[in-house]
C-alpha cells in the first residue's frame, strides 16, 4: 500500500497509474481490516467496502479518535503527540507510524510546491518553531527539520529551545544580520513566536528590509501571544517591519492526526501570474470537503461549515477524517475561519511557554 | 467615523425615548398604587393572558410563525410552548401565587400600620430590570406578571434572538389595562450597547440577569457589587424509578427533550433509567420512536453554527465512544435529527440540546443520588417517570427535592412550570416584595 501511495505522491500529475478515487475506496478497505476502532465506528454507521462506492461516502472518523488507541504499531513506532490541548497534556492525539518517509515525502512535496515554486535553492532559514531535536514528538517539528535540512545553508540559526521558549533577541540579531544580505531568507515559524517578534520590533520601534524573495511561513495559530494579529493583520505587520510582503507571506494549516497540510496560495498564485482571492489549497493526494456541522452533507460555495479531510498520506492510520475546524468553502480550496467553540484549543502555538525572552 | 457617529447618535435617541418611557411607567405605577387592588390587577393580567392562550389565539399564532422564522424553529412547536407559557396565568394561578408568596395580599392594596406605628405598605421595587437570555421565548412573561402584582414597574431587554413576545403581551395588555399596560417598558438592544445597558442598570431598583453563566458573570462583572438575581446554566433530566415502568413516558420524555429545540435551562438533557442495563436500552428505542414522531410533526430547523458544532462534536465524541464500548448504544434519527447515547459513564451536563440525550442506567436509588450529587451545574427540573399514586412517589420526590433541584414534575411538563416557579427555588413574588413607608401617607 504504502508503494502506491508513494508513487501517487511522487508521480507528475499526468502520469498517474491509480486516481486519487480509487487510491481512496482501496485505502478504506485497507485500514477498515486493520484498524479496530474505525471499523468499529464504520459498521455503526452501517458502511464497509462492499457497501460504499465512492471515495466521498467513506465514513469520516472525528480528528478525536486519535486520543484513543486508534492502532498499536508496536514499540518501534514513531509517535507523534499533539501539542496539548486545554484538557491537558493526557489528552493529547497521538498519530502512530512504523515509517516516516510517506509523511516526508507528502510534507516535503508539497512544501516545495507552495513555498519554494521559484526554486531559490539553499536559503538562509530561521526556524521559530520546533525541531526534531528540541521536539522529538512534534509532527511540524519533524517536517520543520525536514524543511531546514533540505533548504537551510550555513548563516542559518534556530531560536526556539526545548522548553518551548523563543529567544527574540536572538531573532531580532539575526534578522539585523540578513537585512544587509541580497540573499533571500526563509522565516519558518509558529505564529505565536512570530507576533511575539513582530510585537517586540513595534514595542522597541525596530523594522528592518529583509532581501526581495525573502518568505514567511507560519503555522499553529496565536494562541497566548499578545498582542495578537487577524491574518491579514500579521502579513501587514510583516511588510511593516520584516518588509516582505503580503503574497509572500503563508500560513499553514496541519495537525498531527494528518500527514499532509494546506497552504494559502498567495505565494505559488504570485509566482504563477495568479492574482486571485487567497485561499488554503492542499495537495492532490489530500481532499477536503466543508460540512454542515448539522447534516454533514457538503455546504454551497461561500458558506461556512466544518473541514473533512481524506489524506491519502495517512495510509497507515485512517485517511477520511472529521475535524472540528471552521472554514468557508471557496472555490477549490477553503478560508480558514477559526476552530469551533466548543472543540478544545489546541495547536502548536502552545509549544510556545514563553512568548519572549 | 461617520458611521459610528451615526449610530452614537441613533443610541443617544434611543436612550432618550427609553428615559421618557420610565418616566410615564413611574408615573403610571403611582397612579396604580392608589388605586388598583389585587383583583383589578389580576383580572387584567388573566384576561390579556387568555387572548394567548385561548384556542386559535390569532396572537400566539402570529408570534409563533414570527419565532419560527426568526429562530429556524417549528411553528407548531412554538405555539404549543407558547400556549402554555399564557396558560399558566390564570386567576386561580395568581390569587394562589399571592396566596402563598404574600399572606398578607391586602397589604399590597393599602396602607397599614407596623409594630413602629408606622404606615407602612407592602410592595415590590419601583423598577425591576430583566435582561432575558434567547434561548426559550415567553420568559418575560412571567416576569411582567409579578412586577405588576407586586405594584413594580418592569424594564424588560429582550433578546434580539427572541424579540417580540415582552412587547406584544405587554401591549395586549395596555388594550385591556392601559395603566398597568404603561407600567411595562419592553425594549431592545445588542448586547454590546453599554450605553443602554448602563442607563437601563441605573435606574433600576432590582436587575434579574438571564443567560449562560458566561453571560450573566460578564455582565454582572460590569457592576461589581451590585445585588443581581442571576439565572444562569442549569441543568434538568429525567428519571424513571426502579419500579416504575418504562414505556409509558417516553412520548413525555421526548417533548422535554425537543421543546425549544433542547436550549432551555429546563430541557431535559439526560434521562437516568434505575434498575437493569436493559431498562435503559429499551428506555432508548421507546424514546427513539417518540422523537421520530416529534421530528414529522415538529420539524428540526439548522441553528447558530456553534450550537450545531457543539451537537457535531458530542455526535462524534458518542460515536468514537460506542464503538469502543459494548455497554454503550447509540440511536439516531434520519439525518440525525434527533440522537440518543446511552451511556453508563455519563456525567451529569447540560448538554449540546438540539434534541440529543444521553440515557444513563443506574443501579439503583443510591447510585441516582450519588450522580445527581455529584453535578457541577445546580439542577433545575426534573421529570419523574412514575404514577403518582405509586407507594414510593412522595419519597422519590423527596429524594429529588434534596438534591436541590427546584422543579418536579411529570413528563412532558417540564417546560410548563407553574408561575411562580424561578431557577434557583427562590419566590419569584415573594422576593420582590417588601415592607416600604408609605408614599402616599
Amino acid at each position: 500500500m504504502q508503494k502506491k501511495i508513494d508513487n501517487f505522491i511522487s508521480a507528475d500529475i499526468n502520469d498517474d497509474k491509480y486516481s486519487f478515487e480509487e487510491l481512496a475506496l482501496e485505502l478504506f478497505e485497507y485500514q477498515y481490516e486493520r484498524v479496530p476502532l474505525y471499523r468499529q465506528f464504520c459498521d455503526a454507521r452501517q458502511a464497509s467496502p462492499s457497501s460504499v462506492s465512492e471515495w466521498q461516502q467513506v465514513p469520516a472518523l472525528p480528528a478525536d479518535a486519535f486520543k484513543q488507541q486508534l492502532i498499536d504499531h508496536g514499540e518501534e513506532a514513531h509517535v507523534f503527540l499533539s501539542s496539548g490541548t486545554s484538557e491537558g497534556l493526557d489528552k493529547r492525539s497521538r498519530h502512530q507510524l512504523t515509517t516516516l518517509s510517506t509523511y516526508r515525502l507528502s510534507a516535503m512535496t508539497f512544501f516545495n510546491e507552495m513555498v519554494l515554486p521559484d526554486e531559490p535553492g539553499s536559503m538562509s532559514v530561521l526556524l521559530a518553531g520546533p525541531g526534531v531535536d528540541s521536539h522529538p514528538d512534534s509532527s511540524l517539528g519533524r517536517m520543520f527539520s525536514w524543511v531546514y535540512e533540505e533548504t537551510a545553508n550555513a548563516d542559518s540559526e534556530v531560536v526556539f529551545d526545548g522548553d518551548g521558549e523563543f529567544d527574540s533577541t536572538a531573532a531580532l540579531e539575526w534578522l539585523g544580520r540578513m537585512s544587509s544580505d541580497n540573499r533571500p531568507v526563509l522565516l519558518l515559524a509558529v505564529s505565536s513566536a512570530l507576533t511575539a517578534l513582530l510585537a517586540r520590533m513595534r514595542e522597541k520601534k525596530l523594522s528592518c528590509r529583509l532581501p526581495g524573495g525573502s518568505r514567511i511561513v507560519d503555522t499553529g495559530g496565536r494562541k497566548g501571544a499578545a498582542p495578537t494579529y487577524s491574518a491579514a493583520g500579521m502579513r501587514k505587520a510583516c511588510w511593516r517591519y520584516l518588509h516582505v510582503p503580503g503574497y509572500m507571506c503563508v500560513n499553514e494549516y496541519g495537525m498531527t492526526e494528518m500527514l499532509s497540510q494546506y497552504y494559502d496560495d498567495a505565494l505559488v498564485g504570485r509566482h504563477r501570474g495568479r492574482i486571485d482571492q487567497r485561499i488554503k489549497a492542499g495537495p492532490r493526494w489530500c481532499r477536503h470537503v466543508v460540512v454542515s456541522p448539522a447534516t454533514l452533507q457538503p455546504v454551497a460555495d461561500g458558506e461556512v461549515g466544518l473541514l473533512r479531510h481524506t489524506d491519502l498520506a495517512n495510509w497507515e492510520s485512517v485517511s477520511a477524517l472529521q475535524t472540528l475546524d471552521l472554514a468557508r468553502r471557496v472555490g477549490d480550496g477553503f478560508q480558514l475561519v477559526g476552530r469551533a467553540s466548543t472543540a478544545q484549543l489546541r495547536g502548536c502555538s502552545q509549544l510556545l511557554t514563553m512568548a519572549v525572552t | 467615523m461617520e458611521r459610528k457617529q451615526v449610530e452614537s447618535s441613533q443610541s443617544e435617541s434611543v436612550e432618550m425615548l427609553l428615559r421618557q418611557q420610565l418616566g410615564e411607567a413611574e408615573e403610571a405605577r403611582k397612579t396604580a398604587l392608589s388605586t388598583l387592588d389585587n383583583s383589578e390587577i389580576v383580572a387584567a393580567l388573566a384576561e390579556a393572558a387568555s387572548a394567548w392562550s385561548e384556542q386559535d389565539s390569532e396572537l400566539r399564532r402570529g408570534a409563533a410563525a414570527f419565532l419560527a422564522q426568526h429562530r429556524h424553529m417549528s411553528a407548531a412547536m412554538l405555539e404549543q410552548g407558547l400556549g402554555s407559557v399564557f396558560s399558566a396565568i390564570t386567576t386561580s394561578s395568581m390569587e394562589n401565587l399571592l396566596k402563598r408568596e404574600c399572606p398578607d395580599a391586602p397589604a399590597l392594596e393599602r396602607t397599614t400600620i407596623n409594630k413602629a406605628g408606622e404606615s407602612v405598605r407592602l410592595r415590590g421595587p419601583s423598577l425591576v430590570f430583566h435582561s432575558l437570555a434567547g434561548n426559550v421565548p415567553g420568559m418575560g412573561v412571567p416576569a411582567i406578571v409579578c412586577a405588576l402584582l407586586a405594584r413594580s414597574c418592569c424594564l424588560l431587554r429582550d433578546s434580539p434572538r427572541q424579540p417580540i413576545i415582552s412587547g406584544a403581551f405587554a401591549d395586549t395588555l395596555a388594550a385591556v389595562h392601559p395603566l398597568l399596560g404603561s407600567m411595562v417598558v419592553a425594549t431592545e438592544w445588542d448586547a454590546g450597547d453599554r450605553r443602554m445597558e448602563s442607563t437601563a442598570m441605573r435606574v433600576a431598583s432590582r436587575v434579574e440577569l438571564y443567560g449562560s453563566d458566561e453571560t450573566v458573570d460578564r455582565m454582572a462583572s460590569r457592576y461589581g457589587g451590585r445585588s443581581i438575581v442571576e439565572h444562569g446554566s442549569r441543568v434538568s433530566l429525567g428519571l424513571v424509578p426502579a419500579e416504575a415502568d418504562t414505556d409509558q413516558w417516553a412520548r413525555g420524555f421526548a417533548q422535554d427533550v425537543a421543546m425549544y429545540e433542547g436550549l432551555g435551562c429546563l430541557s431535559m438533557s439526560l434521562l437516568l433509567v434505575e434498575g437493569p442495563a436493559d431498562r435503559a436500552a429499551r428506555m432508548s428505542h421507546k424514546l427513539g420512536i417518540e422523537l421520530s414522531r416529534l421530528q414529522r410533526l415538529w420539524p428540526r430547523g439548522p441553528q447558530d453554527l456553534d450550537l450545531e458544532t457543539s451537537r457535531r462534536a458530542f455526535i462524534g465524541r458518542a460515536e468514537l465512544s460506542s464503538a469502543g464500548n459494548q455497554d454503550e448504544l447509540l440511536i439516531r434519527g434520519r439525518d440525525d435529527g434527533w440522537v440518543v447515547h446511552v451511556d453508563p459513564r455519563a456525567k451529569l451536563d447540560p448538554g449540546c440540546g438540539l434534541r440529543v440525550v444521553k440515557i444513563v442506567p443506574v443501579k439503583d436509588r443510591q447510585a441516582t443520588l450519588e450522580l445527581l450529587e455529584s453535578s457541577k451545574v445546580p439542577i433545575a427540573g426534573v421529570a419523574l417517570g412514575m404514577n403518582s399514586d405509586s407507594r414510593n412517589w412522595k419519597e422519590t420526590v423527596n429524594d429529588v427535592y434534596s438534591c436541590d433541584a427546584t422543579l418536579v414534575c411529570v413528563p412532558g411538563q417540564l417546560q410548563t412550570p407553574p408561575l411562580g416557579w424561578r431557577q434557583d427555588g427562590h419566590q419569584r413574588l415573594g422576593d420582590l416584595l417588601d415592607w416600604y413607608r408609605d408614599e402616599q401617607a
